[in-house]
């Protein structure tokens, strides 16, 4: 599904990613995990086509040249990024938003726009999922939102746009035990065998929920260890010292 | 509709030309001098529903003496070379609850056409005045409109100046919401005089949509004390617009009270103009005078994202200049303006939800320009000014 080959990224000249390769196939769910100001992000960004990024590699998506696209083509061929930081929008309501975003990523996937009451049957029920009063939806978009409450509003939005691959970057961040158990839910009843995930994250709480079949390390703009959910668990216990000493 | 006054030719009226401060951006002279004085204008005039308490009050103006004497040599000019226009006389006490409601037909043979308007309100009485300036569609072809000129390139080939002249009485109300909208290779050119007596209480709601040019004038004179003029704009400049906003609000008397909210969209090749006078003469004491003036200039697509598709696009251009002119000391003046771009972070978090660039660029455009058009106290104009959005190509 996709196939990330020594991927450099580098902002202002000064590079961030250096060489990074990654592959993920459908129906698997990946976690990367990596210190602080590792790249995370920046791999997120670049993936779902952020300006503002001086990009060498190869990125294939579903067979697509990825980095050729804009963002919009990248989520009507079913990518989705979950923002670590959503962005609020003044004057723009959701649910206005998601019958555009909606109605555009169906168009390109061949299929006709929803009816009104259709469209609004699916967004209350995938409101309820991650447990997003109704309320939120028309009001404007993240604006005034908590931290959990923008996080539900991006996995809603997820949930609304139904992508082939779904980056989530730390959503799990700034969440209390009960909305990360909500937004785990939500990911998990979302998993299929024909989409898949890439969950960066700090913490094992989350992977507890959603069993990542690989992951990953990101240090310094590289993958620079890949395993099984026990890698997850030594980090969590061991923290990244002992891996920089390993790799030096 | 008496259509012959003294008929000047173009080339004897000194209209203002960019040598003037106040039309530094838009040189009328220049737009005038290139058309001739259009010898059978259509009425300006339709009528909508004429509320029957004003039944008589409004009457065709034929050779009505102008209410006071002109603000400036624009207003004269434009009476003096008048192919027409009407008069409202509002007597003392009467109250209008429903709105009166005008639309001006467009210009449609070649030069330029003047009219003057005048209302009286007299002491107490209310009124409230819906008019509509629409230009109508476009006369150029699909082909020329693909790619917009740049807006002083535009060749203007009919215009049509109005000049209100608005006396309020004491403790009189007028409200007027206005919509203008002008294509390309048309001009309108609108100007206000109000001068207000005492206690008097004078709104103008103004929305200025087009390709062509248009300016907007709106001079205040508060003579009286404790009067009140409140203003709202909005202005959205697009495929080569030209659209120019000025306002010189003059407090003259005591605790007067002033209060400016403009917003202006400039799309690409487009220009919009915010020019606002405020003048606080030594006597006024006690003037509460706010005058705010949000711009935002697009970026086409082609400049942000690299496609190559339409090279010959530049970015939508703001002017604002506020200008305080302030003579008296104890007063409360505040004044703010901004110019900005849209926020490429909320562009991105759109498109990467699967709307286009373009689409983008709208939605947020829109939530722009909302806040004003929330405002406006008359919903049909409010719907008409949100289809104009909504259809809007840039
Ligand atoms: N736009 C930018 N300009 C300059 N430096 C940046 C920019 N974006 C990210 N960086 C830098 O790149 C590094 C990686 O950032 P990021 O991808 O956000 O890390 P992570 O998400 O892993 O914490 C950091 O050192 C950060 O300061
Ligand atoms: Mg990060």
């Amino acid at each position: 599904m996709l196939e990330i080959i020594d991927l450099h990224a580098s902002v202002d000249d000064k590079p961030i990613l250096k060489g990074l390769n990654l592959q993920i196939r459908p129906g698997e769910v990946h976690a990367i995990m990596g210190p602080n100001g590792s790249g995370k992000s920046t791999l997120s960004h670049v993936l779902a086509g952020r300006p503002g990024y001086d990009v060498r590699g190869s990125v294939r998506f579903n067979g697509q040249d990825l980095l050729n696209l804009t963002p919009e083509e990248r989520a009507w061929a079913g990518l989705f990024l979950a923002f670590q930081y959503p962005v609020e929008i003044p004057g723009v309501s959701n649910t206005n938003f998601m019958r555009s975003a909606l109605n555009q990523v169906r168009s390109h996937r061949g299929l006709p726009a929803l009816e009104a009451g259709d469209f609004l049957k699916i967004m209350r029920e995938k409101a309820a999922l991650v447990q997003l009063d109704p309320s939120f939806l028309s009001r404007p978009v993240n604006l005034g939102f908590s931290g959990g409450e923008k996080k539900r509003n991006e996995i809603f939005q997820m949930a609304m746009l139904d992508p082939q691959l779904a980056i989530l970057d730390e959503t799990d961040s700034g969440l209390d035990i009960d909305a990360l158990r909500i937004v785990a839910e939500g990911v998990r009843k979302l998993r299929r065998e024909d989409n898949s995930f890439l969950i960066i994250t700090h913490y094992q709480r989350l992977l507890d929920h959603l069993r990542p079949d690989i992951v990953h390390v990101l240090m310094d703009g590289k993958i620079v260890r890949t395993g099984n959910d026990t890698l997850a668990l030594e980090l969590e216990e061991k923290g990244y010292d002992w891996l920089k000493a390993e790799l030096a | 509709m008496s259509s012959s006054h003294t008929a000047q030719s173009t080339t004897k009226i000194a209209w203002p030309s960019s040598r003037l401060e106040a039309w530094k951006y838009t040189d009328l002279h220049q737009l005038a001098s290139k058309i001739s004085r259009n010898e059978c204008p259509l009425s300006p005039l339709g009528w909508q529903g004429q509320p029957h308490e004003l039944q008589g009050l409004f009457t065709e103006l034929h050779n009505a003496e102008p209410l006071f004497p002109a603000f400036d040599e624009l207003s004269g000019l434009i009476h003096a070379a008048r192919h027409g226009g009407w008069h409202a006389h509002i007597p003392a006490g009467t109250t209008c609850d429903a709105p009166l409601r005008l639309s001006h037909a467009p210009s449609v043979t070649a030069g330029w056409s003047g009219f003057t308007h005048q209302i009286q309100v007299d002491e107490g009485a209310q009124l409230t005045l819906i008019e509509e300036f629409d230009e109508g569609r476009p006369e150029v072809n699909n082909a020329e409109r693909s790619a917009p000129q740049e807006s002083d390139n535009t060749p203007v080939e009919k215009m049509n100046l109005h000049h209100l002249q608005v006396h309020l009485g004491r403790g009189a109300k007028l409200k007027l919401i206005r919509l203008f909208h002008c294509p390309t290779g048309k001009a309108l050119v609108h100007q206000i005089d109000a001068l207000q007596e005492g206690e008097s209480n004078l709104e103008v709601q103004t929305i200025s949509l087009g390709s062509g040019i248009i300016r907007n004038n709106i001079h205040i004179q508060q003579k009286g004390d404790r009067c009140s003029s409140t203003l709202l704009g909005l202005s959205v400049a697009f495929g080569g617009g030209h659209l120019d906003q000025y306002s010189r609000i003059q407090h003259h008397a005591l605790e007067g009270n002033s209060h400016q909210h403009y917003k202006a969209i400039a799309a690409p090749n487009s220009t919009t103009i915010f020019n606002g006078v405020l003048r606080v003469e030594p006597h006024a004491q006690q003037t509460n005078a706010y005058q705010r003036s949000s711009n935002l200039m697009l970026d086409p697509a082609s400049l942000v994202q690299g496609q190559p598709s339409k090279p010959n696009l530049r970015s939508g251009k703001v002017n604002a200049k506020p200008e305080l002119q302030i003579f008296a000391d104890n007063v409360k003046c505040s004044h703010g303006a901004t110019m900005g771009k849209l926020n490429t972070e909320s562009i991105f978090y759109l498109q990467s939800r699967g709307l286009s660039f373009e689409e983008a660029q709208r939605m947020l455009t829109l939530a722009f320009a909302m806040e004003i058009v929330d405002q406006l106290e008359d919903e049909g104009i409010r719907t008409k000014v949100i289809t104009h959005l909504d259809q809007l190509e840039w």
